[in-house]
């Protein structure tokens, strides 16, 4: 992916070629999480046991990055050059991106010479608060119901 | 590079080994990518464990995601609740205004 734009004197080439570059190794970096790595820790020995961690993560991320030249030509109608006729030229380039990782531990494995179980992990405070979303919903529509049909 | 908008991926780790027994972890992951390779969203979770014996039988275990599972059912019990007081409110409601026209008429 070599997008770069270029002008005569390769006005904002140089910086948009450097963006692009970063843009793609972030991208491969992000393609590449997406692995079994990313989601069981390594195992924790405890005597004969193991224990493997397990968590789900979310990755979002954007990218945005642009370019533009120009020149300009200015001359006088007269037949002698006069000061300030002449052409110009000037180019820019950029980018930025931003991103974010949301990561919550979902079990553990617990592995032992007598058998392998995965004890899941409940966190509380997540479902306390969608149970108060819930009983604030639910008390909302009862009392918008209570109150009835609005009169015109 | 990326060339599909919508990616799904089951992949499998590297044994953990207990004795007689090989652990292989599975996940799955779940990617979006924006058009123009500009960003996308993944989403890896755990999906579960083959255990493996000496014998070489296998048995799959899988990774239950408590936290989501009383999220949902909490939401979901709080939209049924709302829907069964509206059905209640509504039967009441119409109950209540037959018996006053009956008693005008």
């Amino acid at each position: 992916m070599d997008k770069v734009v270029k002008g005569p004197g390769n006005a904002g080439g140089v910086n948009l070629h450097q963006t692009m570059d970063d843009i793609n190794s972030t991208m491969k970096a992000f393609i590449d999480s997406a692995s079994v790595d990313r989601v069981y820790g390594a195992p924790v020995e405890v005597g004969e046991i193991k224990i493997i961690p397990a968590a789900e993560n979310l990755v979002v991320m954007g990218f945005g990055a642009g370019s533009g030249y120009g020149t300009t030509e200015f001359e006088s109608d007269e037949e002698t050059p006069k000061k300030g006729d002449g052409m110009g030229e000037g180019g820019g380039g950029g980018g930025g991106g931003g991103g974010r990782t949301l990561s919550r531990p979902v079990a553990v494995v617990i592995a032992s010479p007598e058998g392998v179980r995965v004890e899941p992990v409940a966190d509380r405070t997540k479902v306390i608060m969608a149970a108060i979303t819930a009983a604030g919903f639910v008390a909302g529509m009862f009392l918008r119901m209570m109150r009835g049909p609005k009169s015109l | 590079m990326a060339n599909s908008y919508f990616v799904q991926q089951t992949s499998s780790g590297e044994p953990v080994v207990v004795g007689d027994v090989k652990v292989y972890p599975v996940a799955r992951s779940y990617r979006i990518n924006f058009p123009g390779n500009q960003g996308g969203i993944l989403w890896n979770r755990p999906l579960a464990v083959i255990v493996e014996d000496s014998q070489g039988s296998r048995q799959v275990i899988p990774v239950q995601d408590r936290t989501r599972q009383l999220q949902v059912g909490i939401l979901l019990a709080g939209l049924f609740g709302t829907i069964l007081t509206w059905l209640i409110l509504r039967q009441s409601r119409s109950f209540k205004q037959k018996k006053e026209n009956t008693n005008n008429g």
